[in-house]
């Protein structure tokens, strides 16, 4: 078929097409709605949250990942365009690290060094580390399903930003439940978990984003 | 070039988004010599049925991809940044590194397809891996200029159902033609 005919056949194809930019974000946050419900059926609330809430390790334990989730969003959106560049988006993506790495460094700098291991280990760490994994393997899933609609030019960078975003949500989710408070705890666990997804979002990204 | 007469490319990709069938064919009929340009000049030894495979593959890509440019930006820099990474990937499918940079929009000139008709490219082995339905209205309209209204009455369809059929068509043609070269 020569190039004049196959243009013939497209222009003809005049389904009309809704901006990605539009719909993109609608999907990615069902995507991570649904992650949040799922584990809102399975885990549910500690019992005492509405007490502790506003004391400073859980505010900060439950305001990262919803920072870094964000960022998250934007920039993902934002690199769904094929020319676009991550620009100011880069900055946003550090401020969440920024607050874990502050909140850590103020704790373990009143903390003795004898108790650092157990302030690290908590009692939940294993729980902690895979219901953030699991829930955000989950959501980056269906992330990285919406995500098929862009045309990313960086489809690891993108996939990476997947799961950054689901690992985060993940983490927000769990932090609802997570009786641990310790920034040593969380900075730790949590990160770890998120660090998890986002490895494997940047994997599978370089695979499902191609087009 | 051709610019000078026919309307910007952004007014021509507006138009079409909002089914402009005319202002659409237009759009990619101006820019196929570009992504012609570009694959021609990294393609050297290539052969130019290859290359003019590569420029197919481009074009279907923006086809299924046109819902990714914002209106309110500039038409060009999608454009080439669809152009660069599909020709990079093309080049990689079939074994070649080739480097492409947003300046190499500027130097390269257009080319024109030239005295050597593709029929025997990839695009025509690919068509018929399609499911036959499909494969018949690609070919209809794109090699008979047939139109849905003719097909939707031949083949005893809804216009509709010739409409999802050919969209279909293209996206499996696109995803195929990713497939078949590795």
């Amino acid at each position: 078929m020569k190039t004049e005919q196959l243009i013939r056949a497209m222009a003809a194809d005049t389904t009309p097409v809704r901006p990605a930019e539009a719909v993109l974000p609608l999907t990615l946050l069902a995507a991570v709605a649904f992650g949040a419900l799922v584990f809102a059926v399975t885990m549910g609330v500690r019992p005492e949250l509405a007490e502790v809430f506003l004391t400073a390790p859980v505010l900060l334990k439950q305001t990262f990942p919803i920072v870094m989730a964000v960022a998250a969003l934007g920039a993902v959106v934002r690199l769904s365009r094929p020319e676009a560049r991550l620009d100011g988006w880069t900055w946003a993506l550090m401020l969440a690290p920024a607050m874990v790495v502050a909140a850590f460094w103020v704790t373990a700098s009143t903390t003795p060094i004898a108790d650092w291991p157990a302030a690290i280990m908590g009692e939940t760490a294993l729980d902690c580390f895979l219901s953030v994994s699991i829930l955000g393997l989950l959501t980056l899933a269906g992330a990285l399903w919406a995500l098929r609609r862009g045309a990313s030019t960086h489809p690891r960078l993108s996939g990476a930003l997947a799961g950054l975003l689901s690992g985060s949500t993940a983490a927000a989710a769990f932090a609802v439940f997570c009786t641990e408070d310790n920034p040593m705890f969380w900075g730790v666990w949590y990160i770890l978990g998120i660090g998890v997804v986002t490895g494997i979002g940047a994997i599978e990204g370089r695979r499902r984003l191609r087009w | 070039m051709r610019s000078d007469r026919e309307p910007p490319l952004d007014d021509l990709l507006r138009a079409a988004n909002r089914g402009d069938r005319r202002a659409y064919a237009t759009f990619l009929g101006a820019a196929t010599p570009i992504v012609r340009g570009i694959a021609r000049s990294r393609g050297a030894g290539l052969g130019p049925e290859t290359c003019e495979d590569i420029v197919q593959e481009t074009l279907l890509a923006i086809h299924q991809k046109r819902q990714t440019w914002r209106e309110d930006a500039p038409v060009r820099p999608w454009l080439y940044a669809i152009v660069r990474f599909k020709v990079v990937d093309a080049f990689r499918a079939r074994g070649r590194r080739v480097h492409v940079s947003i300046d190499d929009f500027a130097d390269v000139l257009p080319a024109d397809a030239g005295p050597d008709p593709t029929e025997r490219s990839d695009a025509e082995r690919v068509i018929s891996r399609l499911d036959p339905r499909s494969a018949r209205i690609v070919r209809a309209i794109g090699q008979e200029g047939a139109s849905i209204a003719e097909l939707s009455a031949t083949l005893e369809m809804t216009e509709t159902a010739v409409r999802v059929a050919l969209h279909r068509g293209l996206r499996k043609l696109a995803v195929l033609r990713e497939g078949m070269i590795e």
